[in-house]
């Protein structure tokens, strides 16, 4: 029996590696001078502003140059950490020594956590370079060390879900180019929230955040959604990266639509939460004023963008998800929508595009419920139009999106991959869209085309007798295409030999599982 | 049937279709434990393709591949643990010494911290890498990448080494050095699989070998097996002569089991269709005509020849 060593199962293997190599690199000197400068430049900043500002109490200064330093720290958390992550798997792709290290002992999870510590190790090595600098400043009074030991508890959560997203980006990318491409945008998004909430209502303030929550507490139900969220949030990005680097034939998919399927449910039981106190016909929030609905319905235009992901995924059942399915586990039957492959794909993108539709049809029926209550002066008629081109919108666009994932779908049948498929689906739309706005450009007004844009249409509707017409030439060329879209796209898998419906693997039977008694 | 005597390697109908060609088709073959089996074709011929098989980190598209019992495509953990597997290229990490690289990869093997050392210091004895530890592992030669890869593929002492190409891009000295290596391990009771498009790399060494082209397995088994199975074909002899001679053709044709005679200056080629124990009838008619050679070379004697006539030679 061999003697095997446990240690290895947090990944420290790969973290005591990643440490070797990142602190050895000339680049982590430049990195640590960068911060460094940056810090240096932005507390100098501070001192010239506050001498032209005239005088302040210690306390005040003290506290201001805290949240100035902590600002900074969390913008370069969000610059540092996604470049990090980016990289991390694709080096090892691209330095062909994957092969080496899937080869040993360590697993995928493994290999995952060792470089998300990897990541935070050094992380946490630079912010903790200027803490004692940081407590030092307590002694002026103003700062509490429990502020500043709490913020370094938030910006280092922070930093752990940066990093895994970060991974999971590098993990499911072949170049490091794409990885990084991938992220960054995500990061930025998230920089915007954060530092525009924390900057306007705490760092501005000179408070930290614990400060704020003391000030302000949030209620109860905040922390309910909000750490459930984080977890969930952290846990499926290391799942779903440690799936994406278990080969090319596992299971891995699955838990990726899984995370689509709860994401989706929870972004809209926190909406409903949020806008159900809300609705009534009369107030600023009906859905069927144009100022709220139109959002809404830009929204769900964006929708498919997302969803092209699932629909254009490959349309060949993945060994290990056929292999698990034979096995006939009454969990692969409960999820059959969730299993990769065939019209699955079709299905479950419109399923879950569906999803947004039924909340915003349930919130739409409440707010109906409140015109039984409305005042007599209330405008009635008027709302009725309403009404109807909210009706007639929501429709249309769901007939559209339909047809954007079918066409998208359809493409993965030919043979193109998911991120291929979702661009030429893309790219074809928004190819209508523009040549519809030329056109309109040039005849001033709606033109015979603009069918091919139902998004463009919605927008400018406006129920006169021509643009009703052309509403339903444009639903049927969403149903149309819908309709030849799958067809042609059955028709290709069939001819393909590729399951349609049946969770089964072409040539699945072809593979040995038992050694044949003789070779034939 | 007992453990030791099934094969380390047992591959039935194991086929790999790409997209556009079938890289590997309908392949079969058993490696026996503790030899040094060569797996032989020209550029393109499928050798990396069904490596990566046997090395788990490929799907075939149908047949199957066990290692010591293990199918790679259901028990993908089973098989790595018990074998060694050594890529065409040898990627290494910047930033680590060779010490260093060794311990990150015995600890990645999830060895004992004592076995740990040990493995380590063996490896390191075994591959001579000695006056290197404190080397950083991307400056190092080709060669010495090479030995560096071998002994991280030897620390979770598997049974079954795979090299693809192992000796490619070795200059001579490194060859020769590498081929010891090899040996040793065998004494070890290592089976070694290794791949290879030159044919003399190996002769000396391989026990048996298989050779594949165009994804077919043209032969396989011992080398004396191979040649015993393609007698009945012609054997092909060339011998050097002291002086050009014209009668030599007319000689020889005289004696009915000499095929095709070929005659340029002092080379002389012919082929011989009769049995082995006949072939005195040759030098002694030449001597008998007093027709002096200085050598004999029987060409189907060595692997190159055995290759060249089962592989029309073609690079795909
Ligand atoms: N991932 C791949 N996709 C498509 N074709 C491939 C792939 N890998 C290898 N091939 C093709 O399969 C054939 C065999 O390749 P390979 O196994 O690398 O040959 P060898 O190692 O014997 O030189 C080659 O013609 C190669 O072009
Ligand atoms: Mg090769």
């Amino acid at each position: 029996m061999k003697q095997i060593s446990k240690s290895a199962g947090m990944g420290t293997a790969i973290l005591q590696k990643e440490l070797i190599v990142r602190m050895r690199r000339f680049r982590s000197l430049i990195v640590q001078l960068i911060f460094a400068a940056i810090l240096g430049g932005a507390m100098w900043m501070y001192s010239l502003s506050a001498t032209i500002g005239g005088a302040t109490s210690p306390e005040d200064h003290a506290q201001t140059l805290v949240a100035i330093y902590f600002a900074v720290q969390l913008a370069a958390l969000f610059l540092i950490i996604p470049a990090l992550g980016a990289v991390s798997i694709t080096t090892e792709r691209l330095g062909r020594t994957w092969d080496l290290l899937i080869g040993t002992d360590l697993s995928p999870g493994e290999i995952v956590r060792g470089k998300l510590l990897g990541i935070l190790s050094v992380t946490f090595y630079f912010m903790l370079l200027p803490a004692p600098l940081l407590a030092m400043t307590t002694l002026f009074g103003g700062v509490s060390i429990g502020s500043i030991l709490f913020e370094y508890f938030i910006h280092m959560l922070l930093a752990l879900l940066l990093g895994s997203c970060a991974i999971l980006s590098s993990a499911a990318s072949k170049g490091t180019a794409r990885a990084i491409l991938q992220v960054y945008p995500l990061a930025a998004l998230g920089l915007m929230f954060t530092m525009g909430f924390l900057s306007r209502f705490v760092y501005s303030e000179g408070l930290l955040i614990l400060d704020y929550l003391v000030m302000d507490p949030p209620p109860w139900e905040f922390w309910l959604v909000a750490i459930p969220l984080y977890l969930f949030a952290l846990i499926g990005t290391l799942v779903g990266s440690t799936f994406f680097l278990s080969g090319v034939e596992s299971a891995r998919e699955i838990p990726v639509r899984i995370l689509f399927l709860v994401t989706f449910l929870t972004a809209i039981c926190l909406y409903l939460y949020a806008e159900i106190p809300n609705v009534s016909a009369t107030g600023f929030n009906s859905l069927t004023s144009s100022g709220h609905g139109q959002g809404l319905i830009v929204a769900l235009a964006f929708l498919p963008l997302v969803l092209l992901r699932l629909a254009g995924s490959e349309p060949r059942v993945p060994l290990r998800v056929a292999q698990i399915y034979g096995e006939g586990k009454l969990a692969t039957r409960i999820g059959y929508f969730l299993l990769p492959g065939g019209l699955r794909n079709l299905i479950l993108s419109i399923l879950l595009y569906s999803i947004p539709f039924a909340m915003v049809l349930l919130l739409y029926s409440i707010e109906l419920e409140t015109l039984s209550q409305v005042s007599e002066n209330f405008d009635l008629e008027n709302y009725q139009s309403r009404q109807e081109t909210f009706e007639v919108s929501l429709f249309t666009m769901y007939l559209w999106g339909m047809s954007v994932l079918a066409l998208g779908w359809f493409f993965a049948q030919i043979g193109f991959g998911g991120i291929v498929s979702s661009v030429l689906a893309l790219g074809i739309h928004v190819t209508f869209a523009m040549f519809v706005t030329t056109m309109m450009a040039y005849t001033s007004g709606l033109t015979g085309f603009v069918f091919l844009s139902p998004p463009l249409l919605v927008i400018g509707l406006d129920f006169s007798p021509t643009s009703m017409m052309m509403l339903t030439e444009a639903n049927l060329f969403s149903s149309i295409s819908l309709l030849v879209c799958v067809l042609v796209g059955i028709a290709l898998s069939r001819a393909k030999g590729i399951p349609v419906l049946r969770v089964r693997r072409p040539g699945m039977d072809d593979l040995y599982l038992e050694l044949p008694e003789k070779a034939s | 049937m007992s453990l030791v005597s099934t094969p380390i390697i047992q591959v039935r109908d194991l086929t790999m279709r790409f997209a556009k060609k079938e890289a590997v088709s309908a392949i079969s073959f058993d490696v026996p434990r503790g030899v040094i089996h060569g797996f032989i074709g020209p550029n393109g011929a499928g050798k990396t393709t069904t490596i990566r098989i046997l090395a788990s980190l490929l799907v075939p598209t149908s047949g199957g591949a066990w290692i010591d019992g293990a199918n790679v495509v259901t028990e993908p953990e089973e098989v790595r643990r018990r074998l060694g597997y050594m890529p065409d290229y040898v990627g290494v990490y910047e930033g680590l010494s060779v010490q260093e690289y060794l311990d990150f990869f015995a600890l990645a093997h999830r060895l004992a911290p004592a076995r740990r050392r040990a493995s380590v210091a063996d490896v390191i004895e075994l591959t001579d890498l000695g006056n290197l530890l404190e080397t950083e592992v991307h400056v190092l030669s080709k060669g010495m990448r090479q030995r560096l890869c071998l002994a991280q593929t030897l620390l979770h002492e598997p049974d079954l080494l795979i090299l693809d190409e192992p000796a490619s891009g070795l200059d001579p000295r490194a060859r020769i050095e590498f081929r010891g290596l090899l040996t040793e391990l065998r004494r070890l009771g290592k089976t070694v699989f290794l791949s290879s498009h030159i044919l003399s790399e190996l002769s000396s060494i391989c026990d048996s070998v298989s050779i594949i082209e165009k994804g077919v397995l043209l032969a396989d088994g011992s080398i004396e097996e191979i040649q015993m199975r393609l007698r009945g074909a012609t054997v092909a002899y060339e011998v050097t002569l002291l002086e050009e001679s014209t009668e030599v053709e007319s000689i020889l044709r005289e004696i009915p089991q000499v095929g095709s005679v070929l005659l340029e200056g002092r080379k002389l080629r012919f082929d011989w269709d009769g049995e082995d124990a006949l072939i005195h009838q040759v030098w002694g008619a030449l001597a008998a005509r007093k027709i002096a050679f200085t050598g004999v070379r029987r060409e189907e004697d060595d692997l190159e020849s055995l290759f060249m006539s089962l592989t029309s030679g073609e690079v795909q």
